[in-house]
């Protein structure tokens, strides 16, 4: 039966609305975004000098250096703990532990990021948290002021969320398991396999599509987001763990100036893009 | 089936009928109506004050919102209590009291208020705030480019919530001449309400246990501290950013020495006989801390001079290093602490000093009460210490900090009947009666005042009073950082600076190095004040803010 021109067309007018309001919010802002990078304080139009200033401003290259210390933790840890806790938790066959595990991994995602940072900004108060524990225990000499310290601040700020189980990641790796086939797992007790060959052979392998999901979000959520920086040292001591998303925040709201901060947001857009290809790049050769 | 069509049918129509009244009556009472009857007086006899608002400036039938913007916690509470009363005399100006969490996220605010229109901003904003995020911390272009209203004209009407007095007669005219002073010397951006004082708080009972004395002299200061980190106290001077007001001090006893040649002067553009008459043949006067209370400086004299020297000036180096010998034994970072951090260091014992604001006095009053028994110690405060033996450029006697605090401007707004809102409620807070109540509702919920009141009759309690009065100096240093540096970059620039001043303070850098990194940074700052109050370095030209 042939459709009418009019049928052809509903699928197109539903999707309208949405492909309208994306052209509007994101592709006109972004598209606006990279015209001011070309332009000054007062939007007059200055060619690529705010690119060059860009490259040439010690705290935009030393955010980068720590941008790449955060999001290569962040994806490892991303990537690294839930799937250990996913693993263990397949292994764990009482299906009532299990269950209460489960829902003890996923009940930590109820709280909000910026309260748990907030918690974690508490623990490396001088005065209180691990500095307590550590004086409780004798180890004195390892008390430490450690945001505000910059040998220590960058390492402190990495290690926000230990042990990084709780969470989306966790959920995704755990569904991945689960979606294996139990034929493969027949094969593999006729072969004598143990649960280490198990994890080897056939986990690890199986969930590369989701490893592949984990990196590209966990690496977006890691270079866009400033939170964790804002929250916990704005930037300091110094500059000593600005990373491009707060500088350009700064740049923007606190001086006004959106053409420079705007170069800024191009860059660090242009390496996500980058980025995100790359590492699909990389998990893809090895499917 | 018909049955309960109809009644369904009959619950409809009932409902469109009830909500069609309603929705009438709504309109009706937000349309201003000429016929209506005006607020009578009424309510206000009830609370025992204002004019009738039959002789209001505005249309009483008309509804209106003004927005008082505020940082978190600095008299908060009492605010809001005021917006209470206040709308319960007023009940057609709803009164917001909109709560900014930081100092930070109040730049950002301002910001962002003004850069879209105007007319949405916050109708009552700190002035202070509002010329550091968009003036480069001048009043006089904030009042050139309407930012701010001139508030000088409301100190002769009537302040209709003190039985009839002018608004002036709550001030004292030294006060009214420091505001004067402070928001650019003809006109007044803010009138006074606190002031606030900085001094060192010390432990009685740490400098009793370890032997030392409270400093006389700076040099007694540097000999404490260091007594202090022999004995184990990693930070003797808990401190944060509003240690600046002790090199301000020292920048004070350097900059003050040759301050005629920032004044107006007979013939400058800006020229004002009325208000400048003290700057006429000034010369400092070392054996009178206050002879210079009464003097106006020029903005653009200031410029001028910052365009030629830069910040990397003899002067400046003597100020930064003696102000390093101290800021070695501040904590990691104190540049970027934020003071609660400090305050907790002092209360559990960690640091035998903290230097701190007026502000904080109350916070700390309150929370050593409520250590447990064993844990409470007696404290007191110490004005900056003078030199001994001053360094070359600089005169032994430190002057100390004790300006104006809540510097609360009025946004200027194109509706008349909005302003006079604004300013009505203006007065009704600085009127004796509210600004007692601000202060004590503040005190009640724990929030912080910033000091002692200037307006006349309102009253602390005799043991923060006490305290407070250790905030009051010999004489009161002016502002330097201008000059100094401090804080003198862009927002985007701010970590770098903070950074050269943590380098500073751990002596990765001396002071010489420290100058000349920094000039860059405040060249750039400085350019772009000039070229936002569109000097040309001139004084004898009037130029116009772009």
């Amino acid at each position: 039966m042939k459709k009418t021109f009019c049928a052809k067309m509903i699928p197109y007018l539903f999707i309208a609305p949405t492909v309208i309001l994306l052209a509007v919010f994101s592709y006109y802002a972004i598209g606006n975004a990279v015209f001011t990078s070309f332009t000054d304080k007062s939007s007059n139009f200055i060619g690529i000098r705010n690119y060059v200033d860009a490259f040439h401003d010690e705290m935009f290259l030393t955010s980068f250096k720590n941008q790449v210390v955060i999001t290569v933790a962040a994806v490892f840890f991303s990537v690294f703990f839930p799937l250990l806790a996913s693993e263990l938790l397949f292994f764990i066959k009482h299906k009532k532990i299990s269950g209460f595990i489960r829902t003890a991994f996923v009940i930590p995602m109820l709280v909000p990021s910026i309260v748990v940072i907030l918690i974690w900004k508490y623990l490396y108060n001088p005065n209180f948290g691990f500095n307590t524990i550590l004086q409780k225990i004798g180890a004195n000499g390892w008390i430490h002021n450690w945001l505000n310290d910059e040998k220590t601040a960058l390492f402190a700020i990495v290690l926000i969320g230990f042990p990084f189980v709780s969470g989306m990641y966790f959920l995704i790796f755990h569904s991945g398991l689960n979606m294996i086939g139990e034929e493969l797992y027949e094969a593999a007790i006729v072969d004598g396999a143990t649960n280490w060959n198990v994890v080897k052979d056939i986990h690890l392998p199986n969930v590369k599509p989701y490893t592949k999901i984990v990196v590209t979000l966990s690496l977006i959520n890691s270079l866009s987001g400033f939170g964790l920086v804002a929250a916990t040292t704005n930037g300091g001591p110094g500059f000593a763990t600005m990373i491009p998303a707060l500088q350009m925040y700064k740049v923007a709201f606190g001086d006004g100036n959106f053409g420079y901060a705007s170069a800024l947001g191009v860059v660090l857009f242009l390496v996500i893009i980058l980025l995100t290809m790359v590492s699909r790049k990389l998990l893809k050769d090895g499917e | 089936m018909r049955k309960r069509n109809r009644s369904l049918a009959l619950l409809l129509v009932g409902a469109m009928t009830v909500s069609a009244m309603l929705a009438g009556c709504g309109n009706k009472s937000e349309t201003p109506d000429a016929g209506a009857p005006k607020e009578t007086a009424d309510t206000a006899e009830q609370t025992g004050t204002p004019a009738q608002d039959s002789d209001a400036a505005w249309d009483t039938t008309k509804e209106d919102t003004i927005v008082l913007s505020v940082i978190n916690n600095y008299y908060t509470a009492g605010q809001k209590k005021l917006a209470e009363e206040y709308m319960e005399l007023h009940p057609e100006t709803k009164v917001v009291v909109d709560v900014v969490s930081d100092n930070d996220a109040y730049m950002t605010k301002m910001q962002t208020a003004f850069s879209a229109d105007q007319n949405d901003a916050p109708d009552i904003v700190h002035g202070n705030f509002v010329v550091n995020a968009l003036t480069a911390s001048s009043w006089n272009v904030a009042f050139e480019k309407g930012y701010l209203t001139d508030l000088a004209p409301m100190l002769d009407e009537v302040n209709p919530y003190n039985d009839g007095k002018l608004v002036r007669d709550v001030f004292d005219p030294n006060d009214l001449a420091i505001a004067l002073n402070k928001t650019g010397g003809s006109k007044m951006g803010i009138l006074p309400f606190d002031k606030i004082g900085v001094a060192f708080f010390y432990n009685k009972d740490i400098f009793e246990k370890e032997g030392v004395a409270v400093p006389q002299t700076f040099e007694d200061l540097i000999a404490a501290c260091e007594t202090f980190k022999d004995k184990g106290y990693q930070n003797p001077i808990a401190a944060g950013l509003e240690s600046s007001w002790f090199l301000n001090s020292i920048a004070d006893s350097g900059y003050r020495t040759i301050e005629d040649q920032f004044l107006t002067k007979p013939g400058d553009a800006v020229w004002d006989e009325a208000t400048m008459k003290a700057n006429e043949g000034f010369k400092w006067d070392p054996s009178n801390l206050k002879c210079d209370k009464d003097i106006v400086n020029n903005d653009e004299r200031v410029a001028m001079y910052r365009k030629e020297n830069s910040v990397n000036t003899e002067l400046n180096k003597t100020i930064w290093d003696t102000f390093s010998k101290v800021a070695k034994f501040f904590p990691e970072n104190w540049v970027g602490v934020d003071s609660s951090q400090m305050i907790t260091d002092f209360e559990m014992g960690n640091s035998p000093m903290l230097l701190q604001g007026s502000f904080n006095a109350g916070k700390i009053l309150d929370d050593i009460n409520q250590l447990p028994a064993d844990k409470q110690f007696q404290w007191s405060t110490f004005q900056f210490p003078s030199f001994k033996d001053a360094p070359q450029g600089l005169e032994n006697t430190l002057r100390g900090l004790f300006v104006l605090g809540n510097e609360m401007a009025i946004v200027q707004k194109d509706s008349e009947d909005h302003m006079a809102r604004v300013k009505d409620f203006y007065k009704f807070w600085y009127s004796p009666k509210q600004a007692q109540t601000t202060y004590e509702e503040t005190l009640a919920s724990g929030n912080f005042i910033q000091g002692p009141s200037v307006i006349a009759g309102v009253t602390l309690s005799a043991e923060l009073q006490e305290k407070l009065d250790g905030f009051v100096p010999e004489g009161t240093a002016r502002d330097w950082d201008g000059l100094t540096g401090f804080t003198r970059v862009t927002q985007a620039d701010m970590p770098k600076f903070y950074d050269l001043v943590n380098s500073l303070s751990r002596g990765k850098i001396d002071a010489g190095e420290f100058l000349e990194q920094l000039k860059p940074y405040y060249d750039k700052y400085s350019d772009e004040g000039i070229a936002s109050a569109g000097f040309d370095l001139d004084p004898t030209t009037l130029d116009a803010a772009k």
